[in-house]
């Protein structure tokens, strides 16, 4: 079974996962077994963890990329 | 009165011997006295004379000596003059020089210390904007439209994985 780990800023419940769960199922042709987290420090969106990969897609990541390509430019 | 003629010439003859006695035996020493005793008064004089003139000579060499001395000195003062000017030109350059250098140091650091400055408060600024647009985007972000998000967000993942 493959262990995904789902952060959010606010909670969310598997059946709203329902969707993106199959999907997950059909991509890596086994069971998947969701973790679900909440973090308020992410502020919204979604960072996905499925075994070492990782998929941040929060807006807290966003803001941090901002951040980042701003210092870049001064 | 009789007027003796031999007695006259016998007073004559004695006159004329105790006159030749007389020129003999002390005229002409005395007046060799006199002659030498003028002769070294003019001798005396000579001396005198030439002794004068090498007093002079020695004056006018002492004259001398005396105004070379001082030309030297002159030459020696005005020399060291030049020199202590000279120097303190010198010393006057260099410390322009130095002075001019410490200044562009300084502005050089300066610059680099500004340069810094503005990047830090850059840097700040970035940092403090973030941070408020996170908690601006926190305080508003309402539960709908964070599942709208993560709906998106979340097609997005299946993509990247």
């Amino acid at each position: 079974m493959l262990k995904v780990i789902i952060t959010t800023a606010t909670t969310v419940s598997e059946k709203e996962l329902g969707a993106f769960k199959k999907a997950l199922v059909k991509k890596y042709d086994q069971p998947i077994e969701l973790e679900l987290k909440t973090d308020p420090q992410v502020i919204g969106g979604v960072k996905v963890m499925v075994g070492s990969d990782v998929v941040d897609l929060t807006i807290a990541n966003q803001l941090e990329q901002l951040k980042k390509q701003l210092l870049k430019q001064l | 009165m009789d007027i003796q003629l031999p007695q006259i010439l016998f007073q004559l003859v004695n006159f004329s011997v105790v006159l030749g006695a007389l020129i003999y035996l002390l005229y002409k020493p005395v007046q060799k006295i006199l002659d030498e005793r003028a002769q070294k008064i003019a001798e005396s004089q000579k001396e005198v004379a030439r002794i004068e003139e090498e007093g002079k000579k020695i004056e006018a060499l002492k004259a001398k000596i005396k105004r070379e001395a001082e030309k030297e000195a002159a030459e020696i003062l005005e020399n060291a003059n030049k020199a202590a000017i000279k120097k303190e030109e010198k010393l006057i350059e260099q410390a322009k020089a130095n002075l001019k250098e410490n200044l562009k140091e300084a502005e050089t650091r300066w610059q680099e210390e500004k340069k810094q400055l503005i990047t830090n408060s850059k840097s700040q600024m970035v940092d403090a904007v973030i941070k408020v647009s996170g908690l601006v985007l926190g305080k508003n972000l309402d539960k709908k439209t964070d599942k709208k998000i993560i709906e998106k967000r979340l097609a997005e993942v299946l993509q990247n994985l």
